[in-house]
């Protein structure tokens, strides 16, 4: 039985990094790489691990040290700059800085691949120029100049270019470094429903975790080793294989909730919590902050819950039989601190 | 089915207020043109200008004005049109290639590369040593001339590009282009200290610039040297567009950064190097003028910006070749002096307005 390759991008036994004065630095090895038709990948790595090197040798931006990189089953190699440039469009990290250059120009840019020699756009250009603002959601600045955008703005329109270009592939190179959380958030619902409703590919790098574990059909995971893991997010989860590799780095990488874990836990510092379910996942969150091991056989115990007369929450302490009550979580702290010391 | 109609909800941007201006600009340029002509040691009444223009004056009463006209007034209008021209355009070319808003044919030593280039030819060449004697090889002489100052600027681009290569801070490449401006200036000037003092006399006399050094004979040669340049850096427009994103995005576009640099380096050469071989070196309008244009037409398109520069450049020179006769009747200011005075507001307008040069692009 066969099966019919539908990957976008696919690598094999390629090996990245640089070679200067006859030196050869690896930077990775041995990747297998698959992105397939339709799916939204994530490269996720530490800064410095290469994501951004392995970006260049997957859009042609360097050459693979050694092995293969196929685009649409065909060799990179064999594949002309102007070719390449209908299969593989850039997001890049560093805002683009040009005064006077409005976005419906810049848009039009990404129509080079396809136009004449005095760029002028036929009808089908400009449909494609229109439905990419509107799937982007830029149509209301497309006579503002790029400099007037904010950054979230600017991302959306370099996004909205690279759709302009038409291509099965859109690599993005840390596009929400320079964003703050609710551009971030927007930024990859966005480049989500390209992925669902456009058909095209995504192949995004960041450092952030929660955002790549949220967004991706698969997660490419570069580690300091020079390998790389791959899979689903959740199999990367359930599987306890970030757990690994993040201890092997030396962080606490929280299989229930999908985050590190910031604070180490003290051990002389035990304590039980129960109450209602809001006030005790944000009271656990500052035990924890405080060095306390969340567990049912310990000596204190607290009950955090809504208070039914006055609709506001409330706290109660219970150690050696005295009950304490709390209006406010710092106030329950303040009187842990001093217990304890 | 669709809700919205996306053609009532969607305009696309229309170029009419940009095309007025550009015609707005052209006939400026006419009157300029015609200003330039009429005014100089000998007033000529407008009226008449325009007559003997357009050729309806063949009457024998004014034969001196023809005669002044078309072998003096008319070489150096056009001469002033195509350098404005040039040197504006290779400006832009410069602004955009660099992503550097103070990049100028003179900012970057073009212009003393093609004072070397000419220096070499005036002061190196024993035999033809002068000017004069150049003058008298007639139209090949100068095409020697277009020659030297050519390879002058296209060998500091390069340089330059090199650099722009390995630094990409923008103030660092600005230096180092004064500096290498400096030092080529220094080796002319040591290389002048040897030289018979008639050559040092006509090199000195080259350096203050001037549009009046193009005979009548020489204009078709300065014509073709700069439409050459200009229809290159025509064809560039889209390519230029590309590199306002950065290479990195133009590369990724497909278009092919080493060629479209090699084109630019030639284009921006040939045109900065043509009009410094004949008029001497004129700066600030290849800054200034860019500015004014992407400023003006609030664009950074360069199939807008390269008829607009070409129109606005000519307008500035005609302006300050009228600005350097107004002295009077005797002595006309050297040209560079004049752009100088109009010209350098504007770049310190343009440097405080940005703040940080580094932080903007072009």
């Amino acid at each position: 039985m066969t099966t019919t390759d539908t990957s976008v991008l696919r690598t094999t036994a390629l090996s990245i990094g640089y070679r200067h004065n006859g030196k050869t630095a690896v930077v990775c090895r041995d990747l297998n790489l698959v992105l397939n038709d339709k799916q939204f990948v994530c490269l996720l790595g530490a800064n410095g691990a290469g994501k951004s090197t392995l970006l260049r040798t997957l859009s042609g931006v360097q050459p693979a040290l050694e092995g293969n990189v196929y685009i649409q089953q065909q060799d990179i190699r064999r594949i002309t700059r102007p070719e390449l440039a209908h299969k593989i469009s850039l997001v890049l990290t560093d805002p683009v800085q040009a005064g006077n250059l409005s976005v419906y120009t810049l848009l039009t840019l990404g129509r080079y691949p396809y136009a004449g020699w005095l760029g002028m756009l036929n009808n089908k250009d400009r449909d494609i120029i229109r439905q990419a603002a509107e799937t982007t959601g830029i149509t209301a600045f497309l006579d503002k100049n790029i400099h007037e955008l904010s950054d979230g703005e600017r991302q959306k329109v370099m996004i909205a270019r690279a759709l302009v270009q038409d291509t099965p592939l859109i690599i993005l190179d840390e596009p929400t470094a320079h964003l703050d959380l609710p551009n971030r958030v927007a930024t990859v619902r966005l480049l989500r429903s390209l992925v669902q409703h456009t058909g095209k590919s995504v192949l995004l790098s960041t450092h952030e975790l929660d955002l790549a574990l949220q967004a991706a059909d698969n997660v490419w995971l570069m580690m300091p080793n020079q390998s790389m893991l791959c899979g689903a997010p959740e199999d990367l989860i359930l599987n306890g294989t970030f757990e690994e590799a993040f201890r092997r780095e030396g962080f606490d990488f929280n299989r229930a909730t999908g985050t590190f874990s910031v604070h180490k836990a003290e051990s002389h510092k035990a304590i039980d919590i129960h109450g209602d379910a809001q006030e005790v996942f944000w009271t656990t969150r500052a035990l924890q902050r405080e060095g306390y091991t969340i567990t049912g056989t310990a000596a204190r115990s607290v009950k955090a819950y809504t208070d039914q007369d006055n609709k506001a929450p409330r706290w109660e302490l219970r150690h050696n039989d005295t009950t304490t009550g709390f209006e406010t979580v710092a106030a329950l702290l303040t009187h842990l601190r001093e217990q304890t010391n | 089915m669709e809700r919205h109609n996306p053609e009532i909800i969607w305009q696309w941007p229309t170029p009419g207020r940009k095309l007025t201006w550009l015609a707005v600009m052209g006939a400026v340029l006419l009157v300029l043109l015609v200003l330039d002509i009429a005014l100089g040691s000998v007033r000529i009444p407008v009226a008449d200008v325009i007559r003997i223009l357009t050729y309806s004056d063949t009457g024998s009463d004014h034969l001196a004005w023809i005669k002044i006209i078309h072998s003096l007034r008319i070489p150096k209008a056009f001469t002033a049109i195509l350098a404005g021209a040039a040197l504006s355009v290779s400006g832009l070319q410069m602004q955009t290639l660099f992503r550097n808003p103070l990049a100028g044919p003179s900012a970057l030593g073009l212009t003393s590369g093609a004072s070397l280039g000419v220096a070499i030819l005036m002061l190196g060449t024993g035999s033809i040593a002068s000017t004069y004697a150049i003058r008298q090889l007639g139209v090949g002489g100068s095409w020697l001339i277009v020659l030297a100052s050519f390879t002058g600027s296209a060998l500091i681009m390069m340089l330059i590009t090199t650099i722009a290569w390995r630094v990409r801070d923008n103030v660092v490449l600005l230096i180092v282009g004064l500096l290498v401006s400096n030092l080529i200036l220094a080796l002319v000037s040591i290389w002048q200290y040897f030289s018979e003092p008639e050559q040092i006399q006509s090199f000195l006399l080259w350096t203050f610039g001037s549009l009046s050094g193009v005979s009548r004979q020489q204009l078709p040669i300065l014509v073709t040297v700069i439409l050459a340049g200009l229809l290159l850096s025509f064809v560039l427009s889209k390519q230029l567009n590309l590199l306002l994103l950065g290479e990195q995005y133009a590369g990724s576009m497909g278009l092919s950064i080493q060629r479209t640099k090699m084109l630019v380096i030639g284009s921006t050469s040939l045109l900065a190097g043509a009009v410094t071989g004949f008029c001497g070196p004129i700066g600030f309008v290849g800054i200034a003028v860019p500015h004014l244009c992407r400023a003006w037409l609030n664009t950074s398109d360069h199939r807008v910006l390269m008829p607009a520069c070409c129109l606005a450049g000519a307008n500035s020179m005609l302006a300050c070749d009228i600005v350097a006769q107004l002295p009077g009747y005797h002595t006309t200011l050297p040209i560079n002096a004049v752009t100088a005075v109009l010209g350098c507001p504007i770049v310190i307008a343009v440097v405080l307005r940005r703040r940080n040069v580094n932080n903007a692009g072009v």
